[in-house]
């Protein structure tokens, strides 16, 4: 078990002159679950293998513990990863597959399979023990990978987008099996992926990367109610904050023709602002009423909700909007509503910074 | 729906491309088997037989007579023939393992390590390939001799591997190449070092290609002729292939037992051509599709 820390470690490929990971600055708890999240090609998957000693760290220090690892090899670091294409060894059965490390570590071989017997059952994996990869089903492969980590009791874990390769149902079931995993195990976690939804449930906090500069670390909850900027904003939550730039009014901000209140201290000087409100922040109204008038072209019904998808006018420019209805009783699509959001529940963000003005939105 | 599929005339339109590759196939067979069935042929007759006057097309009483006196019997030419096998064999196999384990480790290094002028290097062993073998030739045997390695297996093996070494470097490169690269990280992650990852992962996923290298290798060994043949001066060292054709030159041996001799040294590759074909061309092919 050990804690990590990225201090200001920048790492820029041969070639290029831009960084994939800039500066980066974070500190994992030791037993912690950090799940790093971004688009693709935002470094999150770089700032993994600079953890993992696969990638070189150009500037800047890495610690695990106590122990400056930056310039240490791979195999020194104790640390296990599991890769997203799993990186199974095909020679070998699942039980070698999984021993592989100790037997390169000069464990005896007692011990050797009385551990990968351990891993095995906890994974469910015994039947499979002699079977080699390919005839594995991918969710037994992705096991396999699991336990080839677990049997090591390393330090850290290093899971790079471990669940991509499988399908959505199996995703969501071993979402859950590997967050009570290592927790169970408390050993500490770096879990990349590029999945919000994934990031949200799984992790204990989440860093969320944007072109290889850390934007924002936090609880699921910090980063959902109190985005540092309009990109968190945007990127966690699914389906996606409706943000749009506003005019600065008497009183506050203009939704519409309705005036939110936003105190003048938020807005300082700024005569627009960007404003952000999570789809379920919404009210829809039927009849005219103040808010933002918006013209239906679809409805996703999900059971019990429901997605209102239409557009307005806003500032002159056609924006999508996206809100939240009841699923069994909702506008359809050509219908036109009006939208209000619900009070204390709209995030404000500067139009020159994209950074956040004002505190969270209540809950 | 059921679809009526019209019938196509494919049988009256293949037949004619069928027929003209038939007749080339066995064009091609006759120009390249007929020698080695016509030795063949004469390996399986008696001395009279071999000699008469219009030849045997097929040996009327087949015997084996001829290869039983090179692999057991008395006499010079047998001996000859013998020792030059034990020859041959001793310097293939040699140059065989020496080529495919440095051209392993060379392939490893230019496919995964990063160092300065790395494909420079690279390019550079393989343009070696280019040059006409022979124009080497009176060098190396003046380097052998000042080596004092002419006339040795130690000599000749070490000739062959130089000029090996590119070709069995570049096939096993391009198929170090192709291969999963997070595999070799697993292994690092594992703790391997290099050479751990090289033997328990990377070797046993490249072995194909290792053997089809290896089979290259050997059966280019086995063809040689002009090099041995300038660095061997007497028995001891002198590979099959060489002897057969000095034999040539001394009017005392009779054809069929010539001819017994050249099927020995077709036989090795032959067999090894047969069964393990589709790693030759495996290897030749190695990094040209993907």
């Amino acid at each position: 078990m050990a804690t990590v820390t990225y201090d200001n470690a920048s790492r820029i490929y041969p070639g290029s002159n831009i960084a994939a990971v800039d500066s980066l600055n974070l500190d994992v708890a030791d037993g912690e679950f950090l799940v790093l999240v971004g688009p693709s090609g935002s470094g999150k998957s770089t700032a993994l293998r600079m953890l993992a000693g696969l990638e070189e760290v150009n500037s800047g220090n890495i610690f695990i513990g106590e122990r400056n690892v930056t310039d240490v090899p791979p195999k020194d670091r104790d640390i296990a990863m599991v890769f997203q294409n799993y990186a199974l060894y095909p020679h070998m059965t699942v039980a070698e597959n999984m021993g592989f490390a100790l037997r390169i570590a000069g464990v005896p071989k007692e011990e050797r399979n009385q551990r990968v017997r351990e891993a095995a059952k906890m994974l469910d994996l015994e039947p499979y023990l002699d079977r080699k990869p390919k005839a594995l089903s991918g969710g037994q492969r992705q096991r396999v990978a699991m336990g080839r980590a677990i049997v090591r009791s390393p330090q850290v874990f290093l899971m790079d987008e471990p669940l991509s390769n499988l399908d959505a149902k199996l995703r969501v079931q071993t979402r859950t099996q590997i967050a009570s995993l290592t927790r169970r195990l408390g050993v500490t976690t770096v879990y990349v992926t590029h999945d919000q939804t994934e990031a949200l449930t799984m992790g204990d906090r989440i860093a969320v990367l944007k072109d290889g500069v850390l934007q924002q670390v936090g609880t699921p909850r910090e980063l959902y109610a109190d985005p540092k900027n309009v990109f968190v904003a945007g990127f966690i939550g699914s389906p996606a904050m409706n943000l749009f730039t506003a005019d600065v009014t008497e009183g506050g901000v203009k939704f519409g023709t309705a005036v939110i209140p936003v105190e003048r201290d938020t807005l300082g000087s700024a005569t627009q602002v960007t404003i952000g409100v999570r789809p379920e922040d919404v009210v829809v109204s039927l009849t005219e009423s103040t808010g933002l008038k918006v013209e239906v072209d679809l409805v996703e019904e999900l059971g019990a909700d429901g997605y209102l998808y239409g557009h307005s006018e806003v500032d002159g420019k056609r924006t999508d909007i996206v809100a939240r209805v009841d699923g069994r009783i909702h506008p359809n699509a050509g219908d036109t509503v009006y939208i209000t959001p619900k009070t204390g529940h709209v995030h404000v963000f500067s139009v020159e910074t994209g950074e956040r003005l004002g505190g969270a939105v209540v809950d | 729906m059921a679809l009526s599929i019209p019938p196509t005339p494919l049988r009256g339109r293949r037949a004619r491309p069928g027929v003209v590759r038939s007749v080339g196939v066995v064009l091609l067979l006759v120009w390249t088997l007929l020698p080695v069935l016509w030795a063949l042929d004469l390996s399986l007759q008696t001395g009279a037989q071999a000699a008469s006057k219009p030849a045997h097309y097929l040996p009327p009483t087949p015997q084996l007579a001829n290869y039983a006196r090179l692999l057991f019997g008395d006499g010079d030419i047998a001996e000859s023939v013998r020792q030059s096998s034990v020859n041959i064999v001793i310097e293939c196999v040699a140059a065989t393992v020496v080529t495919v384990v440095l051209a392993t480790l060379a392939a490893y290094a230019f496919a995964r390590m990063t160092f300065r002028g790395r494909n420079a290097l690279f390019y550079l062993a393989l343009a070696t390939m280019a040059f006409p073998a022979y124009t080497t030739l009176i060098p190396l045997y003046r380097i052998m001799t000042g080596l004092g390695l002419v006339n040795t297996y130690t000599g000749i093996v070490l000739v062959y591997v130089s000029g090996f070494l590119p070709l069995a470097t570049w096939i096993l490169h391009s198929y170090l190449s192709s291969l999963p690269i997070s595999l070799e990280e697993a292994g690092t992650m594992d703790g391997a070092n290099r050479m751990q990852v090289l033997w328990h992962v990377v070797l046993p996923l490249a072995l194909p290609g290792v053997v089809s290298t290896a089979l290259i290798t050997f059966l280019s060994a086995w063809g040689q002729f002009l090099f041995p043949l300038v660095l061997s001066t007497d028995m001891s060292t002198e590979p099959l292939t060489v002897m057969i054709s000095s034999l040539l030159g001394r009017h005392t041996v009779p054809v069929n037992l010539l001819s017994a001799a050249g099927m020995l040294a077709i036989a090795v590759p032959a067999v090894l051509a047969l069964f393990l074909n589709r790693y030759i061309v495996n290897g030749l092919l190695a990094g040209s599709v993907k």
